[in-house]
């Protein structure tokens, strides 16, 4: 009886039950399911006029790219065409251009305006990619400057003579740092560029940065840690040890940038940088000084952070203005302990760089909780996108579910 | 003795069978005997990182071993597969499947009985299929030698 009370109460000042959306977002926000799934999706962009593309690891319905619209402008993308025989990671908008990023190659699509989808064949932009699994997927973006920027994992975890075998040493110098394990930059309109020939080296000593956003003249980056420190060398770290390090390592990259990696790891609780174990380290000995960049900000270890965007917008309040979203799609390498990261979170910037700690700014994605194992996640935030009204996009990997999060709070 | 003691493993094994599926840490099958023991301690050493806990591995990254029918097949493919390692650039490895992503490490290092062990050990945990001897791993090793 009391319960119904209660429930009349609320009709009657005008509450709308918020749409269960499965996540969370900070109070002022609201978080709305703009489509329930369009696939195995990976990165997302938003063009001008509000149309979704978002590019998806395996084709679905023929096409790997899926193109949404919401013609009637209610908030739900009805529409949804699949498009492009590609499948992959990355993809950017450039004009009227549509660019995608497949594991080996990048190609662009020809975007006419008022257009859904793309028209006619792709054009080859950057191929010649080592075909070497781990890593592969490329991410993109097209820099203010107009050039092409690609991130490049390098297919290892820290370039062992024998991959990921206990106690093997590191190759020094790292070969695989002469065509991967950095961020390589392109001419945008230059089509049939071969790799590494073609381009520059723009940053390296990154193990594998899938979040990259080039902003003011800068690439904000975040690396996927190493792996595996308890598993390789027993004698020098535990389990609890290998599931709390290394950092994940937020960048500011700029033209000569080295993180580090393969010959160093950042420990966050000493926020110091170590001699990573296959170059001679022991989990006490700090890298040599001044010869590698600072991360920015350093995250949990293995969150698995897949997707950075600086909030360029003006919807949300001030605090969030030049910020910078961080999407983790969550661990797997953590085991035995619990799993962590499958979240959205938020560090406030002034002047390009962090003005204070990472926030927790979307959750719950997961749909249980604590999970042992990426299996159990309902749902893995994968890819971030800004709408040209300043709304945050999200969008996950298992489902391919598009949340789409708006500032709905007393303006400042 | 040692097939008396893989025999008692799998009784327990059966024996929580329709049970209703508890915390996945909980679910470990109870390692009854020095081989188990060992099995268990070798899985949770090379295996358990990118397999996980429950074997069920992590999707597009590393193949499950729960209900795998690579896991329950032929022993000789799955001693191969242990022996060489999958993936990477440096042979012997055997090719990628192309749906994941990662690589696996050879660990022909560890000896014959240890390998029949730890696959002794995934059968029983994750496929309920025959145990592997150190007879038939050696067996497959001399193939490759």
């Amino acid at each position: 009886m009391l319960a119904t009370t209660m429930l009349l109460a609320l009709a009657t000042i005008g509450c709308q039950p918020a749409e269960d959306t499965g996540i969370t977002v900070p109070e002022g926000f609201t978080a709305t399911t703009v489509h329930k799934g369009v696939g195995p999706a990976r990165h997302m962009v938003v063009r001008d006029n509000g149309d979704v593309y978002v590019a998806l690891r395996q084709r679905t319905s023929g096409g790997g790219i899926a193109c949404l619209r919401d013609a009637d402008k209610n908030g739900s993308y009805e529409t949804v065409e699949y498009a492009g025989k590609v499948q992959g990671t990355g993809i950017a908008l450039d004009g009227d251009w549509l660019y995608f990023a497949e594991d080996f190659r990048v190609v662009r699509f020809a975007l006419p305006k008022d257009s859904l989808t793309p028209v006619g064949d792709p054009e080859l932009i950057v191929s010649n990619f080592a075909e070497e699994g781990q890593h592969a997927a490329k991410s993109i973006d097209i820099g203010a400057d107009g050039r092409l920027y690609i991130n490049c994992g390098a297919p290892a975890n820290a370039c062992q003579v024998q991959m990921r075998t206990p106690g093997s040493p590191g190759m020094d110098p790292c070969p695989i740092l002469d065509y991967a394990g950095g961020i390589w930059v392109y001419d945008a309109n230059k089509p049939n560029q071969q790799h590494t020939r073609d381009g520059t080296r723009f940053a390296t000593g990154l193990r594998n940065c899938v979040a990259i956003d080039e902003h003011g003249g800068a690439v904000y980056a975040v690396m996927h840690g190493r792996d595996q420190l308890d598993s390789l060398f027993p004698k020098l770290f535990t389990p609890q040890q290998n599931a709390d390090l290394p950092a994940e390592e937020m960048f500011r990259l700029t033209e000569g940038s080295n993180g580090g990696w393969p010959y160093t790891y950042y420990d966050p609780m000493r926020a110091e940088r170590m001699l990573a174990p296959e170059y001679g380290g022991d989990g006490k000995t700090p890298a040599a000084e001044g010869k590698y960049d600072e991360p920015i900000q350093a995250f949990p270890a293995h969150w698995a952070p897949n997707a950075v965007l600086i909030y360029e917008g003006e919807q949300f309040p001030e605090w969030y203005r030049g910020g910078a979203f961080v999407a983790f799609h969550g661990s797997w390498n953590r085991a035995p302990e619990m799993q962590a990261g499958y979240k959205v979170t938020f560090t406030p910037f002034e002047d390009g760089l962090p003005s204070g700690a990472y926030e927790v700014f979307a959750d719950g994605f997961t749909g249980t909780g604590e999970i042992r194992s990426p299996r159990e996640a309902a749902h893995r935030p994968m890819g971030l996108a800004q709408g040209p009204d300043g709304s945050l996009y999200i969008c996950d990997s298992v489902k391919g579910t598009i949340w789409r999060v708006t500032y709905t709070g007393d303006a400042e | 003795m040692r097939i008396a003691a893989i025999l008692a493993m799998s009784l327990v094994l059966c024996a929580c069978g329709n049970e209703t599926p508890a915390d996945p840490a909980t679910t470990l099958p109870v390692a009854s005997s020095a081989d188990a023991i060992n099995g268990h301690a070798l899985y949770v050493q090379h295996c358990l990182l990118c397999h996980q806990q429950d074997g069920g591995g992590v999707p597009n990254m590393q193949p499950p071993l729960l209900e795998s029918k690579v896991a329950s097949g032929e022993a000789g493919k799955l001693i191969e597969i242990v022996l060489r390692g999958v993936g990477g650039q440096s042979p012997p490895a055997l090719p990628a499947s192309g749906n994941y992503a990662m690589v696996m490490p050879s660990a022909a290092t560890l000896g014959d009985q240890d390998i029949a062990d730890l696959l002794t050990y995934i059968r029983q945990a994750f496929v309920q299929a025959k145990p592997i001897g150190p007879d038939q791993v050696a067996a497959e090793r001399s193939k490759l030698e």
